[in-house]
């Protein structure tokens, strides 16, 4: 016998009253770690700066999955360990030894780092550890930009989470310039833009020169031309916390205008667009095929029943099934825990137009048992609906590309239809074995 | 520098050798960390964990409740949890940041058995040490905890103890181990931690004849057997074909099926030298086979991790950390080393032929499905696509 799982009617989410309105989860909870390896961890978004090494500070337990990732995506030679021990803990020496170990990589790494990020886990948080100050001593000792950033967990649910605060460090490596130009930055995903999105074309038509982001950049000086943009686009939630500062700092102005699969939401992102660059964007042609491609796909798949979850590209899961519902699929479940201020728009949409909606979290406790219930869609979008889900075509939409636009929700309908005809195998996806 | 991991990655924490131990023992294991740390073991160093039910959770600790102490939020996450999920015991483990702030996981644990009426084990894990130290308590707490005295033995009836995937791979392995029992004669083989249950354990443990090491985080628990059931062990797992029969001759002696005396046949010493990375008891059984199926008798066994002094052959080395394992890289040549493949970056350009023996407790999923079937003789079919028998 298995327990039920928890799960809220899509109508009981984001009330002021509701156990919290940043997760689907009751706060008071043990949290399920659904299995979700090879992602985006703190590492792995500071080994973006190119020509940047990363020493993280920490119990050895801290940095494993870190290094497993590193060493299947192929950066493990620039990402180091300096591991604690209980002594050092009491009396502080791994903060002295940060100097050695720093002075040892920057002597022996061949090329020798261009830059550095130190990275502080939990235990330093707890600690009062300011890495920051050691930074800045390693950096004049060194004569490198060297940054501190932190992998804390502790902090997720506070006003310095590590997803935003790791963005933050990378772009504090940029310096001020002393002339813009006309670009634009994008901010907030890891991958650059989809290379099909009409966004640059779009863009270069209005006047807009270059088009730059760090994933793009094979170099250091070339990522410091990033200071030279005038605007900053952040097209994920993760990455506002970066362009704050980056406004602060080097006086580059940004517009909020996240990626989205909607052609309502994607035609009002452009309209915010236009508004914040001052210019005409000229989306009609792009809009329309949108709508066109949306029927053709529809004509051929039917009203397929999708469950999304919240492992996905957009970061916004409600925006996502919104859109899947105004293509003419049914969305009976959702699968999340996170709650953004992004979503309330969706949530309220979906409360309207969906209300049968069931959302599960992937984190509540109940969620061990979750397979048991043997669950039907005929797709799940995103690695954790995949996975709970087991039976349903999965489109694991990961963080790896960054679909943007129109062109995003012809991409998406294209790999709907070809996860029918070539199914991908999500276990081994998830650990890497694919190959 | 002491401490700098340039080239390897941090090995498996204690607490992924803790939740090893107790994954198919149907409890509810709780880590006391802010996430990362449950996350570790679910997705990097448990094959198991894919498409069970098994409920390894986070307390899911947040700054506010870390600084101001406050577990009786924790108590009562675990109460609610213990209600929803219905496990027949609990099990408290340490991380990083609640060692920090000092926390007395025993008397967490003690609370959490009175207000719930389930069992709790507390274990004093906190990230810092290596997985064979988490293994090795929670089998001792298995031991100590959990196994019901009995006047009388049962009918030749075995216990295998320090098997978890994080030394010793696929399930195959073990299965394979339990036949070459049965062949010696056992009729009843509980593997503790990899096929057998809590209730199995607690009824039938204190009852065998023999207790099998297969690997140095079962000593404690054997040890304190040995002392208090006056239940004898043998630690070493049959790996290669002479090392089987000679394991079977043992273990049959051991149960009185035969006289003490045997002789079995191995061949002669070559000039050839091997170093094996490992694990020690993998070590050392893998040094057996080499001596007597392949004639390599000069065989150095280093590790990360506990080495014994009662299980150590002069020139053994344990490694510190990974200077010292470059250090010997450099110092020394070896016509063979056996060890998990991401230590081939250090040692392969010594010129020494690697042979990849995986070790989840090192590469996590990396290699995980490499399965090498080693004991018996598919521990000779391994070697000898690379090895030569003899010189």
């Amino acid at each position: 016998m298995h327990n039920e799982p928890f799960c809220v009617s899509i109508c009981d989410l984001g009330i002021e009253n509701f156990y919290n309105r940043k997760r689907v989860k009751p706060s008071g909870c043990l949290e399920y770690c659904f299995p979700c390896a090879g992602g985006w961890c703190i590492p792995r978004i500071g080994s973006i700066v190119p020509e940047a090494v990363m020493l993280l500070v920490s119990p050895a337990g801290c940095g494993r999955h870190g290094a497993i990732t590193s060493i299947q995506k192929g950066y493990k030679n620039r990402l180091f360990f300096l591991h604690m021990s209980e002594s050092d803990i009491v009396n502080g020496q791994h903060l002295d030894k940060i100097f050695a170990a720093t002075a040892n990589i920057l002597a022996e790494v061949d090329p020798r780092p261009k830059a550095m990020m130190i990275c502080a886990s939990c235990i330093d948080d707890l600690l009062g550890s300011d890495y920051e100050a050691i930074a800045e001593e390693l950096e004049r000792k060194h004569n490198i930009p060297i940054k501190a950033c932190h992998m804390d967990p502790i902090a997720m649910e506070g006003s310095k989470p590590p997803v935003r605060t790791i963005q933050q460090a990378i772009y504090d490596f940029i310096p001020r310039a002393s002339k813009k130009d006309n670009a634009i930055n994008i901010i907030g995903s890891f991958p650059p833009l989809d290379k099909d999105s009409e966004f640059k074309k779009i863009m270069s038509a209005a006047g807009i020169e270059k088009i730059r982001h760090i994933a793009e950049c094979s170099t250091l000086e070339e990522f410091y031309q990033m200071g030279c943009s005038s605007y900053n686009i952040v097209i994920k939630p993760r990455g506002l916390m970066a362009a704050e500062y980056m406004k602060k700092r080097l006086d580059i102005p940004f517009c909020y205008a996240p990626a989205a699969y909607s052609i309502e939401t994607i035609n009002r992102t452009y309209k915010k667009l236009e508004e914040f660059l001052g210019m005409k964007l000229d989306t009609d042609r792009y809009s329309e095929k949108a709508r066109q491609v949306i029927d053709r796909h529809y004509a051929t798949l039917g009203p397929l029943t999708v469950v999304v979850g919240e492992i996905i590209e957009n970061d916004s899961t409600y925006e996502l099934a919104r859109a899947l519902i105004e293509y003419g699929f049914k969305v009976p479940y959702i699968i999340a825990n996170r709650i953004l201020d992004i979503d309330l728009e969706h949530i309220n949409w979906l409360k309207t137009h969906a209300p049968d909606i069931v959302v599960f979290t992937n984190a509540h406790p109940s969620m061990t048992d979750f397979l048991q219930n043997n669950l039907k869609v005929d797709i799940a979008i995103g690695m954790d609906a995949a996975y709970f889900f087991p039976h349903a075509k999965p489109i694991p939409l990961r963080l790896d590309t960054q679909l943007y636009g129109y062109k995003g929700i012809e991409s998406l309908l294209e790999l709907i239809c070809q996860a029918f005809d070539n199914p991908q195998d999500i276990k081994k996806l998830m650990y890497g074995l694919e190959n | 520098m002491k401490g700098l991991y340039k080239i390897l990655p941090p090995f498996a924490p204690d607490y992924s050798g803790v939740c090893a131990v107790l994954f198919e023992l149907g409890g509810l294991v709780v880590v006391y960390d802010a996430g990362g740390c449950a996350f570790n073991v679910t997705n990097y160093d448990e094959p198991r964990w894919y498409g069970s039910s098994v409920a390894i959770l986070s307390a899911s600790l947040r700054e506010i409740e870390a600084v101001i102490g406050d577990d009786e939020k924790l108590l009562k996450k675990i109460e609610d949890s213990v209600r929803i999920l219905r496990r027949s015991f609990v099990a408290i483990l340490g991380s990083p940041a609640s060692m920090v702030i000092g926390t007395d996981y025993q008397a967490l644990a003690d609370i959490i058995s009175k207000r719930t009426g389930l069992p709790a084990l507390a274990f004093n894990t906190n990230g810092l040490k290596y997985y064979d130290q988490g293994a090795a308590m929670a089998f001792e707490a298995l031991a100590r905890r959990c196994i019901k005295p009995v006047c009388s033995a049962a009918n030749k009836l075995v216990n295998i103890i320090g098997a978890t995937p994080l030394d010793i791979g696929n399930q195959r392995n073990m299965q394979n181990l339990v036949e070459k029992l049965v062949e010696a004669g056992c009729k009843e083989v509980l593997c503790w931690g990899m096929g057998t249950t809590l209730q199995e354990i607690e009824e039938k443990a204190a009852q065998a004849h023999l207790n099998i090491v297969v690997s140095n985080a079962g000593l404690m628990a054997a040890r304190y057997m040995q002392q208090m059931y006056k239940i004898p062990f043998l630690a070493g797992i049959p790996i290669g074909h002479a090392p089987s029969l000679r394991f079977i001759a043992e273990v049959r002696s051991l149960l009185g099926l035969m006289e003490r005396s045997y002789t079995i046949e191995s061949l002669p010493a070559s000039s050839r030298n091997a170093l094996v990375i490992g694990e020690q008891v993998m070590g050392n059984s893998i040094r057996t086979c080499l001596s007597m199926d392949f004639g390599i008798d000069q065989v150095t066994v280093a590790s990360f991790f506990s080495m014994d002094d009662a299980l150590t052959e002069a020139g053994d080395i344990f490694l510190e950390d990974e200077d010292d394992l470059t250090a010997l890289a450099n110092k020394h040549r070896y016509n063979y080393v056996i060890g998990d493949p991401l230590y081939k970056k250090i040692l392969s350009s010594a010129g020494n032929c690697f042979i990849d023996f995986p070790h989840i407790a090192v590469s996590s999923h990396l290699y995980w499905d490499n399965d090498i079937e080693y004991v018996g003789d598919g521990g000779v079919d391994f070697f000898k696509q690379i090895i030569k028998t003899g010189n």
